[in-house]
């Protein structure tokens, strides 16, 4: 096979890691209070309202975490999510999914700097 | 990676489309829980994506943000965070232990002088990391 790796893979592999670690440091808190915390009762439902969430995101530190949160696991998501399809058999896709995965990764990036900086 | 099979005579043993869960008649513990492992990015990318729909949704105004809060009170909803948490976990586990595993291996990565510091040492530094970043993101949650 002649595989030729392209020049931007070293990049790729670096946001692969970056965002493994905050994904593993960060997510599963976030997934704890706001997914299952706050429905349970076991927090004040008051902390996920949008009189709450709209104030906390009045902070540009607040917004300059959500982009670090959001962002960097996007592309480990998209890396990984890459090698597992061609893994589990999708070998003849091999050459379109880094496109699908990190175009995919790179539209959310554009969706979250655009809500927080913009819109927001 | 694949040989091309028309070039070169080496053997390139046939793999069967769902390996991970049979390999040659057999369930191999290993490569299942090398998928689970890649599966995790599928929930963190979920997560990710719903969270991004939230905060789209709270520039909507009030209304649009507190339906989708109700909804997702609902069983099924809660049935998938607490197995996206659970993946999660499972990736913090098996990231935040590879650094371990490479001090394991071989002569280790960090050394002080000469002396390779014990794996244990850099199990605590990781995962005490988590730990914390785990208690100051809460703490921040809950009394900003």
């Amino acid at each position: 096979m002649n595989y030729k790796e392209h020049k931007s893979e070293p990049f790729w592999w670096g946001m692969f890691s970056q965002g493994g670690v905050i994904a593993a440091l960060l997510i599963p808190i976030h997934i704890f209070l706001g997914g299952i915390a706050v429905h349970l009762g076991l927090i004040d439902a008051e902390l996920m309202s949008h009189e709450r969430l709209t104030d906390l995101l009045q902070n540009p530190l607040v917004k300059l975490y959500l982009c670090v949160l959001l962002i960097f696991p996007l592309y480990h998501a998209a890396h990984r999510i890459r090698f597992t399809l061609a893994e589990i058999g999708l070998h003849s896709l091999a050459k379109v999914l880094p496109f699908l995965c990190y175009g995919g990764a790179l539209l959310g990036t554009a969706a979250v700097l655009y809500i927080l900086w913009i819109l927001l | 990676m694949m040989l091309d099979s028309e070039t070169t005579k080496t053997y390139t043993r046939p793999i069967s489309k769902a390996w991970w869960l049979r390999d040659r008649g057999h369930f191999n513990r290993r490569y299942f829980m090398f998928l689970l492992r890649e599966l995790t990015s599928v929930f963190v990318a979920l997560y990710v994506v719903l969270f991004i729909y939230e905060i789209f949704l709270l520039t909507k105004g009030p209304d649009a943000h507190t339906a989708f809060r109700e909804s997702l009170s609902a069983g099924p909803w809660i049935a998938f965070h607490i197995i996206a948490l659970l993946f999660a976990l499972y990736h913090s586990y098996t990231w935040l232990g590879l650094t371990t595993k490479m001090q394991a291996a071989g002569r280790g990565l960090v050394k002080i002088g000469t002396k390779t510091l014990p794996p244990i040492l850099i199990a605590l530094g990781s995962y005490g990391a988590w730990i914390i970043a785990t208690c100051i993101i809460a703490y921040l949650f809950l009394t900003l």
